[in-house]
């Protein structure tokens, strides 16, 4: 009867086998996949969730507006098209626009007497720009500092008293729901003012444009398009200062120098492996010897790196997980960049177990070459 | 399977000592026979040549099957070195087993074959026992059960009892040599009483085989 020599189901059990049986290097081997299938991923994770972290840091403070104004002409500026501006939020990529005016007129709160602030008459959009709550009867915003100065509170019901430069006949307002807003997006020169939500129909001193990363180029070059007044393009410009020392955070997460770890933590896995089967070379040419070829060899070798890779990437994937999550990534960020990284560096270091494995193995007959 | 060696001849490269020259043997099949000699004579050498570890440099050595074909030595010879090769972190039956599957053997046949054959060299018993915690001698008839268990028709071997002491020895060349007509088996050996079980004794002295005894 004439049977198969060493069958690939054979090989691949023999290398189950020798992963089972090899002890204190199989143990070593699991904790060396599994370290270097978490720490890439962990560090990745709590690089990228501290991106984010800063990211948002810097939108909440103006990243991604831009503050658009007419062009000047005549030691004048042109103005900026309310309704075109309002309506900018349906343009894609522009997440929120208003238009902004500053009022000739100050103002104060018909309950507390004094303290005449600045006012400034902005378009609905506004609402959505800050994430204010509207309310029936119409809204006024308030800005932090005006809050914490006169201790308004949100969702009290107020009138304002509206004082022209010059005519100081006061105009009282119909009832508003004051809303307490944070500011700081739009600059610190808001800070103590209140903000009038009104239908501007007319023209506008600015607009105030809210993108974000992915769109950021594309709405700086078609805004002078859309708010151009009299065919004269308006000037968009981001509320914060870009130089070559502040984050490029539109690029920040593609050029991130741990984005490509796992290609080292690859290359190191597979010169584990390849250091292993130098030690153990006299086993290769146990089986080599009896008969074992290239292909059934590769097998073994892939039975054996896949039970050990398999439980090395399993603990390795709880362990990034679970030290990302320690060391203050996000849980979205820690289990899809563990996961990616972990699964990388294993598919990278197995393409490197393949081709170690298709080198010609010795076989037991060169051990005489040393005598 | 016959053996068959002519016009041998080698030299290292790095020295001008000829330590093969002319060699020729004709080994017939089922026969057993001892290669001896002093140290340095050129024994092992001629077991390299014919693993083909060395270049033929002139001559040519030959496995002959009963059809009259040659056959690879590769393909057709176990081997038992003098060094012990085994794989540590396995028992002494999976380590046999490894030998039975270069047959062709299924894992029950395998198993089987294990038993059998550690039986043979008085390893009956040690099935289970990790190659690790073997002695030395242990391991020595562990390797001659997996040439053994292989069942191939020629076995090349380099100071198989080495290591045992001339009981286990005995037992071992028992199984080794076995009834005659079971296989060919060339031994390469210091040992006169290992020659002595051996039906035919070539003693390499100065390069050329002398045939000293045919049983």
């Amino acid at each position: 009867m004439s049977r198969r020599v060493w069958p690939l189901s054979l090989a691949a059990r023999e290398g189950v086998a020798t992963a089972r049986t090899g002890r204190w290097t199989s143990l070593l081997m699991v904790l060396a996949v599994t370290w270097i299938v978490a720490a890439p991923g962990a560090a990745d994770a709590i690089s990228v969730s501290q991106l984010m972290d800063d990211e948002q840091a810097w939108i909440d403070a103006g990243g991604y507006v831009f503050v658009v104004t007419g062009a000047r002409e005549d030691n004048s500026q042109n103005p900026i098209p309310a309704p075109a501006c309002e309506s900018l939020a349906s343009v894609e990529g522009i997440g929120a626009s208003f238009a902004l005016q500053r009022s000739d007129a100050t103002g104060t709160l018909s309950y507390i007497p004094g303290g005449r602030v600045s006012l400034y008459d902005v378009s609905a959009g506004v609402l959505d720009f800050l994430d204010a709550a509207p309310a029936g009867g119409g809204v006024l915003l308030a800005t932090t500092g005006f809050v914490e100065r006169t201790g308004a509170a949100d969702g009290d019901v107020v009138t304002i008293v509206r004082r022209g430069a010059t005519n100081t006949v006061p105009v009282m307002s119909d009832p508003l729901t004051l809303r307490a807003v944070d500011t700081a997006v739009l600059g610190d020169e808001f800070d103590g003012a209140l903000l009038v939500p009104a239908h501007l129909t007319g023209m506008a001193e600015s607009c105030y444009v809210r993108t974000d990363a992915a769109h950021v180029s594309a709405v700086e070059e078609a805004l002078p398009a859309l708010l151009a007044y009299e065919g004269k393009p308006a000037i968009p410009n981001l509320r914060l200062f870009e130089s070559d020392f502040t984050v490029d955070y539109t690029h920040a997460y593609e050029d991130r120098s741990l984005r490509w770890v796992w290609v080292p933590a690859a290359a190191l896995l597979g010169l584990l492996w390849a250091m292993l089967q130098w030690f153990r070379r006299s086993h290769v040419a146990i089986y080599a010897t009896f008969g074992m070829k290239p292909a059934a060899r590769l097998v073994m070798q892939l039975g054996e790196w896949g039970v050990l890779a398999g439980f090395g990437a399993v603990w390795g994937w709880g362990l990034g997980v679970v030290g990302a999550l320690a060391l203050g990534a996000h849980p979205a960020q820690a289990v899809a960049l563990v996961s990616f990284h972990g699964l990388l560096t294993v598919v990278g270091a197995t393409a490197l177990v393949v081709l170690l494995g298709l080198r010609p193995a010795g076989t037991l007959l060169n051990a005489l070459k040393d005598r | 399977m016959r053996l068959s060696a002519r016009d041998v001849s080698y030299t290292y490269p790095r020295g001008d000592h000829q330590v093969l020259a002319g060699v020729a043997f004709d080994i017939p099949a089922g026969t057993s026979a001892a290669i001896v000699g002093p140290s340095g004579s050129g024994k092992t050498t001629l077991l390299s040549l014919m693993g083909h570890l060395l270049p033929m440099q002139s001559g040519v050595i030959a496995a002959i099957g009963d059809d009259g074909r040659e056959r690879s030595l590769a393909d057709t010879a176990s081997w038992v070195l003098q060094t012990v090769s085994l794989l540590p972190d396995r028992t002494a039956a999976d380590n046999v087993a490894v030998g039975a599957y270069s047959d062709g053997a299924s894992r029950a046949d395998a198993w089987d074959r294990a038993r059998e054959y550690l039986a043979a060299v008085g390893l009956a018993g040690h099935e289970n026992d990790s190659a690790r915690i073997l002695s030395g001698g242990e391991a020595q008839r562990v390797a001659i059960a997996r040439a053994l268990a292989s069942r191939r028709p020629i076995i090349l071997a380099d100071e198989p009892t080495g290591q045992l002491d001339a009981r286990a020895s005995a037992t071992v060349l028992d199984a080794m040599i076995g009834a005659h007509g079971e296989r060919t088996v060339v031994i390469v050996t210091h040992d006169p009483e290992v020659a002595a079980r051996c039906n035919l004794v070539l003693e390499l002295r100065d390069g050329v085989i002398y045939e000293r005894a045919r049983a």
